[in-house]
């Protein structure tokens, strides 16, 4: 029965007039996604599909005031659900305090409801300050594969089906002391009662957005670091770099350093090239047993990167109007020479419709333990996405 | 990523249709002149537009708003499609910035991405970019008159100077001689081939101006190709402060 109403509420949120009055904004999408995995392409494939329903949903209070909320409803049915243990915690978690925002809505053998507010908040603001309350994403991001500076709640490059990211519960205060800069200050608490603060100014100079951080990442570390995003000549040039000193023993310990820098260029035939490097001397303290451990683990800002070195380049190229191209390439030093390849295309369907199909080919070397040697492993994703916004 | 720069060149585009130009003047030219001071010659605009690129298979469009102020602030809003609602683009001098809502960053584009054209539709870099004035980068020549869109129009040939920055061999316009409204132009490579051409209709009273709302480009050597370019409202000469081109007023437009 409970199954039943949320269905009656999730489809009924679906078809949902795509404009509201000007005061009251309401949005989306409805995805659907095929995902296949397998070792080998005549070996037993995995299959599993989700329904992705997306809400964003606005109401201008007044000039100055705002409500927002997002909603996420997930339906997954198949192979991951049935086989993998501890799938349906891994893909319901809400790290936040707010964890009821989440909900199991049903879980059966084979299949998983899920939904959850990822944004939940109210905002004042006028020209030149705001204030946000509430569930909200704080994006401190400006490299384009990993991003050490965005500390609330980081990005893994892989999950591209999820760009909106979780929100973090929140209250955050910025003010515009000119066009393009900031002064910002967040503190979040999540489900465990611990809290990250910290603030960032960013500003213009020189052609380039600059911006400085610190603040404290609950009772692990205390962290400083800087962003830019400019160019050299023509080529774009982004980056960032973090420090995290741990808050216990803090004159005996030594901290982590990340940091990422990228090149990217577009040709006047509109082909795109980004090129990105990074380094996390905290990988050593990771020793992943497995691609599922990378690839599920849950994401903090020193797990950004799946090896102490990384690189990425990316290529894209609309080879038609309608049709994007790109192929992204991640090259993982630390994993046995391992790589992830990342082929994708695109099509733009109609106004509001988009196929996709992209894959994730994986291969590397995990070390098990000091005795038993490394293990290889090649793990092939690919998927299948349909996506109608409203 | 490259939707999201397709999305700039919008701004050029209304950067071109409502920038300021310097003025000098003559016959042919006078009319000319007068005819760019339709769109040009003020200080700040609003507009309201929607842009279809139309091809046998297929159509696509944007519709979008946009702000600007003197020659270097700009702000744009994407409207339609439902997928890149929202996003906002900022212009000030020679720096612009993209903010994303879905994913709420701020993400300042680098100068490869400006320059690029869009999405396939019928307008070139240059006429995007449009950083030349057909008043004074082009010798104008009064070729007679001539009847286009149902109106008397001057036919008036138009060769640039040599060090301008045009990369046309040619235009010849013609342009009514009751309102100086540019009916049809025709754009000639550096070998005297027709590339393409424009044509304005619809002519409405928008903000007590005599304007064409609607503009087709058309490829000279694809004749069933087009892109159609409808103004649904436009403003001129509004009051908008500086601080309304600003990061902080990216996310606030509606």
């Amino acid at each position: 029965m409970k199954f039943l109403i949320s269905l009656t509420i999730l489809t009924t949120m679906i078809f949902l007039p795509a404009k509201g009055t000007e005061r009251i904004k309401a949005g989306g999408y409805v995805k659907f996604v095929n995902t296949a995995m397998f070792g080998k392409f005549d070996s037993p494939w995995m299959v599993e599909n989700m329904i992705h329903n997306r809400i964003n949903f606005s109401w201008q209070m007044s000039d100055n005031m705002s409500f927002n909320a997002g909603m996420r409803n997930r339906f997954i049915y198949g192979d991951f659900v049935r086989q993998f243990p501890g799938y349906t915690d891994l893909i319901s978690e809400d790290a936040g305090l707010f964890k009821f925002l989440s909900q199991t809505i049903s879980s059966a053998n084979s299949s998983i409801l899920l939904t959850t507010f990822d944004r939940l908040n109210l905002e004042y603001s006028n020209e030149s300050f705001s204030v946000t309350a509430g569930r909200q994403r704080i994006n401190w991001g400006q490299s384009f594969a990993w991003n050490p500076n965005d500390i609330f709640n980081a990005y893994s490059f892989l999950d591209f089906d999820y760009e909106e990211r979780p929100g973090s519960d929140a209250v955050r205060i910025r003010i515009f002391p000119g066009f393009s800069s900031v002064v910002d200050f967040a503190v979040k608490m999540d489900r465990d009662n611990r809290i990250t603060a910290a603030g960032l100014y960013r500003f213009n100079k020189w052609g380039y957005d600059l911006q400085f951080m610190a603040g404290i990442i609950g009772k692990e570390d205390i962290t400083a670091g800087a962003g830019w995003s400019g160019s050299l000549g023509k080529v774009g040039f982004t980056g960032e770099a973090a420090y995290f000193h741990p808050q216990k023993n803090f004159r005996d310990t030594t901290g982590v350093v990340i940091v990422s820098a990228g090149l990217n260029y577009m040709f006047s035939n509109s082909l795109m090239i980004n090129v990105e490097g990074a380094y996390n001397s905290y990988f050593n303290n990771i020793s992943p047993e497995s691609f599922t451990d990378l690839y599920y683990s849950p994401l903090s800002v020193k797990r950004i990167t799946f090896s102490k070195f990384s690189w990425l380049t990316q290529i894209s190229y609309p080879v038609h109007p309608l049709i994007n191209a790109s192929l992204a390439a991640m090259y993982l030093p630390s994993l046995g020479d391992g790589f992830i390849a990342m082929p994708s295309l695109a099509y733009s369907a109609g106004n509001n419709f988009e196929i996709s199909i992209r894959a994730q080919l994986f291969s590397g070397e995990f070390q098990k333990n000091e005795n038993q040697g490394s293990v290889s492993e090649k793990i092939n994703m690919v998927f299948l996405r349909f996506r109608y916004s409203f | 990523m490259k939707k999201l720069i397709n999305r700039l060149s919008f701004l050029f585009f209304i950067l071109s249709v409502i920038i300021p130009y310097s003025l000098s003047a003559q016959n042919a030219t006078e009319i000319i002149k007068k005819a760019d001071e339709k769109w040009n010659g003020e200080i700040s605009g609003q507009s309201n537009m929607t842009m279809s690129i139309i091809r046998p298979a297929w159509e696509r469009t944007i519709e979008f708003k946009s702000w600007s102020k003197e020659r270097d602030m700009a702000m744009t809003l994407i409207t339609y499609p439902a997928k890149e609602q929202g996003q906002a683009f900022l212009k000030r001098g020679k720096e612009m910035w993209n903010w994303m809502p879905s994913i709420e960053r701020m993400i300042k584009l680098p100068p490869s991405m400006m320059s690029d054209g869009w999405m396939g539709s019928d307008y070139t870099n240059d006429d995007i970019l449009n950083e030349s004035s057909m008043v004074t980068d082009y010798t104008h020549r009064l070729r007679g008159s001539e009847n286009a869109g149902g109106a008397d129009c001057w036919v008036i040939e138009m060769t640039p100077h040599e060090d301008a920055p045009v990369v046309w061999g040619k235009i010849v316009k013609w342009i009514s001689k009751d309102e100086y409204i540019q009916f049809k132009s025709e754009y000639y490579d550096e070998d005297g081939y027709l590339v393409k051409t424009e044509i304005a209709s619809e002519v409405k009273k928008m903000d007590s101006r005599v304007i064409p709302t609607r503009i087709e480009i058309i490829p000279a050597d694809r004749k069933n190709q087009k892109t159609v370019v409808i103004i649904k409202d436009v403003k001129f000469n509004i009051p908008i402060d500086d601080s309304f081109f600003s990061q902080q007023n990216m996310r606030r437009l509606r």
